[in-house]
């Protein structure tokens, strides 16, 4: 079987929702992520076998995103693409994909990633306006019409932000913050400990150098350029953090905004390939990825999702935990990444040294825009192997509706 | 029948073919296919006008026994329907008048036909071809950005005259009709059903089988004659003549004409109107304004088809610079269909030429050139770049940074480009000599100078060294055409042709001002002469640094005769022109408010002499001598073609060396086009 070499990689800056990336929907951030990957490795697009790419949002006007993003990035219309789905861990599902098909010596050469424009979510009406639209549409005279019009009510016109309704699992009845406060209870761990681990991503993440992995993104509407993140908060303190409200349960919550992932915008590309392909294309990789696991848990505790998937992967490449240099377990809440801690202890699993976790922050900081986040956790942790010259890396994300993903990157 | 499959056949096949091949297509409905097959498009001259009536003298006979019962007309070029009349024939013709009868005689025959005759039209359908089509009972169109279709007469100095006139108001109301003859412009397919030019609009794989279904149902819109825009045709025709006049100045009698013959049409017989257009065209055609606007036509086909032999095929291109015209150079470019990569030092910079680039789209989409989608796709093809990076893939790379040696040197120095990337640069004012000098390869340096502002301006010109190869400047040039610009092959020399003809000009006008003429009465003069904006006015739209700059080399390289005029050579930062809203005008939004009061009341009041514009006008003439001998340019017709694309200059005067010719003007009482030369 081949070896899954991941080559070169690039993100647009992350912005949190409403701010300097709103005005590009989700394939203006996919095509920029692309462009500039090609631009950058100067690979001939039409040596790409296939386009994948992770998009939770999957933006009404363009079906299939992957494929949108592909030809407005002028890949050849002979390059198939995939979008895929799997909540929270969408852009590491992109790589795994692309990652079975390299095992299987179908293709050499992928571009894989994800995408997510969490400011351009559209709102949506409720399905009892949208069979009633309908049926005026479909009405043939223009007194049918005015009668079938004569159905609507003023709560039809009540529109539902689409977001809201995407962070919120339809089966349990919770929304993300809910399963979290969830942890909260039943692993005792208190409002102080986040904002703790909250401070740290900050302070983490506003003393890394992202600018290698970062292109620009540009508004054209405004003509401005957006090269940094704008979620790091370099002067967060405990005192700010601790004035912030719960957001989820009311007076006994502790999940508060501060201490949860922000809601954010931004795209990631990579391109994974062979050996054979990255030594024609005089690539040099960056790691390999050797070794991933999904499985699924219960949506109730779905943040708990790393602790199993990061057990069975254990389970099958019979590495330990200790074998980690670094670790990057996605921070969708500062709670559910110290539930995910002190579970993984409990069970004899393993400790993550606190200088090997999170070294350069998180989604906290960095912003969580749902589809692209799995692939930049892969980027983030390659680039950060590569400049310590370090061997091993543990990727795991937690998954809305129950599920957990991880995965080993090494430098070989 | 596998009409779709024919392309024009290469040069060189007989020209004896007939130019209309008649098909039969069975129960009585003929289809006539239009193929000129030794040109490239379908054109009106005698020769095809008298087939055409040979033709129809059978189809008349046909039609009174019963055996015809309905025709199609239509084109086997892949682009084109009939491109109008043929413009040389018309301007050579020693007997005009003849020529205008057979068209109007025979295309009334057509409306005569006593059967019904649709024209399915696909590609450009103008002029004549578009008079052809009026005359038929229907009009259907293919749904196809190929097709174009309108009169464009006006622009030329003529009017539709065969039949044009006549049949254009009684189709689609006087209102439209003006609008139509008068704009001269073509309008796209459902741009043309919206004003009524044409009754439908299929894809044009279904063109001929929907004839045939139309001719087959055999019930036809009913026309209306619009005969109820009479009471307001006075109105009508006022008004537009007001809005001429504040255009033209005057100095174009064909829309005035035009007016006259549209707005009377509807009053009068067809055989009376038709009489009008006869004679509004011969009358037009002996001007010296339509001479000059054909040979202007004529010269812009000379450029559009300026041999390129040598040239390389170019599939992606990149800017480097996103200055204002690096920024418009590169949407146009995106915009005709090539991927261009625009590049500057910085994200700011770039950031802020993307916003022009933004722009320029959000307008051509608002004007109806371009479709969401199209405008989409032309975005898509502009990649930003920030900083360094290969272009090793890219055929053309136009330079358009900072206007400093150095910093372009540096730039062409560090650029990692492939074996076979022509570089192209759109320097105004340096040497493009010096500069290729310090290339490894200076052969692949050519000038490809482009107008501002690029969306708007068609001249290039196409700037070559001693150094420069074959391959390199046919390849600019071949380029410049495929964008839809007109390429004038220039020799280096400071200012190139344009700007060291125009320089001149404007430095005198300034003297002129410093002398106390006033500016207002300046610009006024050469505005009635026929310029589109005045010499101080000009200048505060090219920006007053800019021009201080462009005279600064200027003045450096002729000394002997060139000199700064004080204001310029001193210039007030400050005042740098409409950019800055005050120049030697203020402007309000854009807009000019005034004069500028500081520069008016320095000095004492002088009249101008009656003489202005030719004092003005001699310093661009005698430079354009010299430009001749120098071998800067190889014709006459380049310079004019050049003032006239470049600078607006009075296209009805044929540009500065016609009006030379025709005033007295040149040095010495120099002749630049000699006497025997007709079009």
């Amino acid at each position: 079987m081949n070896r899954v070499a991941i080559l070169a990689g690039v993100r647009t800056p992350f912005a949190k929702m409403g701010t300097s990336l709103r005005e590009l929907d989700a394939a203006d951030l996919g095509r920029t992520a692309v462009a500039a990957l090609l631009a950058r490795t100067g690979v001939d697009p039409a040596r790409i076998d296939e386009v994948i790419l992770g998009c939770v949002a999957q933006p009404p006007d363009a079906p299939n995103l992957a494929r949108v993003v592909a030809l407005r990035s002028g890949i050849p219309e002979s390059v198939p693409a995939l979008t895929v789905q799997r909540n929270c861990a969408s852009g590491l599902e992109a790589i795994f994909e692309a990652a079975r098909r390299l095992r299987m010596g179908e293709g050499s050469l992928y571009l894989v990633g994800g995408v997510e424009s969490m400011s351009q979510v559209p709102f949506l009406f409720p399905q009892s306006a949208a069979r009633k639209f309908s049926a005026v549409a479909a009405a043939k005279s223009p007194l049918q019409k005015i009668w079938a019009l004569g159905a609507l009510r003023l709560k039809d016109f009540r529109p539902v932000p689409g977001l809201k309704l995407g962070l919120t699992d339809p089966v349990c009845g919770l929304n993300m913050g809910e399963t979290a406060e969830v942890l909260a209870r039943e692993f005792s761990i208190g409002r102080e400990a986040q904002d703790a681990f909250a401070l740290r991503s900050h302070r983490r993440a506003a003393a890394s150098d992202f600018r290698n992995e970062i292109t620009p993104a540009y508004d054209t509407r405004h003509g401005l350029a957006i090269e940094e993140d704008n979620g790091i908060r370099s002067g967060q303190s405990l005192a700010a953090l601790a004035k912030l409200k719960p957001i989820f349960e009311e007076e006994t919550g502790t999940v508060t905004a501060g201490n949860s992932s922000q809601i954010t915008d931004g795209a990631v590309a990579l391109f994974l390939g062979t050996d054979a392909v990255a030594a024609r294309l005089g690539l040099t990789p960056m790691g390999y990825l050797t070794g991933s696991a999904v499985v699924g848990c219960d949506p109730v505790r779905m943040g708990m999702g790393p602790v199993f998937a990061i057990q069975r992967l254990l389970a099958e490449t019979g590495l330990r935990l200790e074998d980690a240099d670094r670790v990057e377990i996605n921070e969708a809440f500062a709670v559910q990444v110290l539930a995910v801690l002190q579970q993984l202890k409990a069970l004899g699993i393993g400790e993550i040294p606190d200088d090997r976790l999170n070294v350069h922050g998180g989604a906290i900081a960095l912003g969580h825009p749902v589809g692209a986040t799995g692939a930049r956790l892969v980027l983030t942790a390659l680039e950060e192997l590569q400049n310590q010259n370090l061997n091993r890396a543990l990727v795991s994300l937690c998954v809305g509706g129950g599920q957990g993903a991880a995965a080993w990157l090494e430098r070989l | 029948m596998n009409t779709l499959a024919k392309n024009s056949p290469p040069p060189g096949v007989k020209p004896d073919l007939p130019p209309i091949q008649v098909e039969e297509l069975g129960d009585g409905i003929v289809l006539a296919q239009w193929d000129r097959r030794d040109r490239h498009a379908n054109i009106l001259d005698s020769h095809t006008l008298q087939t055409l009536a040979g033709h129809l003298e059978e189809w008349e006979q046909r039609a009174r026994d019963g055996s015809l019962r309905g025709l199609i007309f239509w084109s086997a070029k892949p682009s084109v329907f009939i491109a109008g009349a043929d413009i040389r024939e018309l301007a050579q013709a020693s007997n005009p008048g003849a020529l205008v009868d057979l068209g109007q005689k025979t295309f009334s025959r057509l409306a005569a036909l006593p059967v019904p005759t649709i024209a399915a039209i696909h590609g450009v359908c103008a002029g004549g071809g578009l008079e052809l089509a009026l005359a038929c009972t229907v009009r259907i169109a293919s749904r196809d950005p190929a097709t174009r279709i309108g009169f464009p007469e006006v622009q030329l100095g003529l009017l539709p005259a065969w039949g044009g006139c006549t049949r254009l108001p009684r189709l689609v109301g006087l209102s439209k009709a003006l609008a139509i003859i008068l704009g001269s412009r073509l309008y796209p397919g459902a741009k043309a059903k919206r004003l009524g030019l044409v009754d439908a609009l299929v894809p044009r794989e279904r063109l001929i089988t929907q004839a045939q279904t139309l001719l087959a149902r055999g019930s036809f819109p009913h026309r209306s004659s619009h005969l109820w825009d009479l009471p307001f045709a006075p109105i009508l025709a006022a008004w537009a003549r007001r809005k001429v006049e504040k255009l033209t100045g005057g100095n174009y009698p064909a829309p005035l004409v035009a007016i006259g013959v549209v707005t009377a049409a509807q009053r009068h017989s067809i055989s009376d109107s038709l009489a009008a257009e006869k004679s509004a065209i011969l009358k037009l055609a002996a001007t010296d304004a339509c001479h000059n606007l054909l040979r202007v036509f004529l010269l812009q086909d000379r450029a559009k088809h300026l041999p390129a032999p040598k040239a390389r095929t170019v599939r992606k291109t990149a800017v480097i610079g996103a200055g204002v015209m690096g920024s418009g150079i590169a949407q146009w470019i995106a915009a005709r269909g090539w991927p261009v990569v625009l590049r500057d030092v910085g994200a700011e910079p770039l950031a802020r030429g993307l916003q022009r680039v933004e722009r320029l789209f959000s307008q051509a989409q608002k004007r109806g050139l371009m479709t969401a989608t199209e405008a989409r796709a032309a975005r898509d093809r502009l990649v930003p770049s920030a900083g360094a990076g290969s272009l090793a893939r890219v055929d053309l790379v136009v330079e358009a940074a900072v206007e400093r040696m150095g910093v372009k040197k540096a730039l062409l120095a560090a650029l990692e480009i492939g074996p076979e990337t022509i570089f192209a640069t759109n320097t105004s004012a340096l040497s493009i000599t010096t500069l290729a000098a310090t290339l490894p390869d200076p052969s692949r340096l050519v000038g490809m100078h482009f107008f501002n502002p690029v969306h708007r301006m068609k001249l290039v010109e196409v700037v070559r060294t001693e150094f420069a190869s074959p391959e390199a400047v046919d390849t600019v040039v071949a380029f410049t055409q495929a964008i839809g610009k007109f390429p004038v092959i220039v020799r280096d020399s400071p200012g190139f042709l344009v700007n060291r003809l125009l320089l001149p000009y404007l430095l005198e006008a300034v003297r002129t001002f410093e002398g106390g003429v006033d500016m207002m009465e300046i610009d006024r003069t050469l505005r009635e002469f026929g310029m589109p904006m005045g010499p101080l006015r000009l200048l505060d739209e090219i920006g007053l640094d800019v021009a201080a700059e462009v005279g600064k080399t200027l003045c450096g390289a002729f000394p002997d005769r060139l000199q700064m005029p004080t204001l310029l050579e001193n210039l007030d930062p400050s005042l740098r022109g409409r950019k800055s809203g005050l120049g030697f005008y203020r402007y309000k939004n854009g807009h000019v408010a005034g004069v500028n009061p500081k520069l008016s009341n320095r000095r004492s009041p002088q009249v101008a002499p009656d003489d202005l514009a030719a004092r003005l006008l001699r310093p661009l003439i005698e430079e354009a001598a010299r430009c001749l001998d120098e071998k800067v340019v190889a014709d006459p017709e380049t310079i004019d073609f050049a003032m006239i694309m470049g600078t607006g200059f009075a296209p009805f005067r044929g540009g500065p060396l016609r009006t030379a010719d025709a005033e007295g003007w040149g040095p010495s009482g120099r002749k630049f086009y000699p006497e025997e030369k007709s079009l």
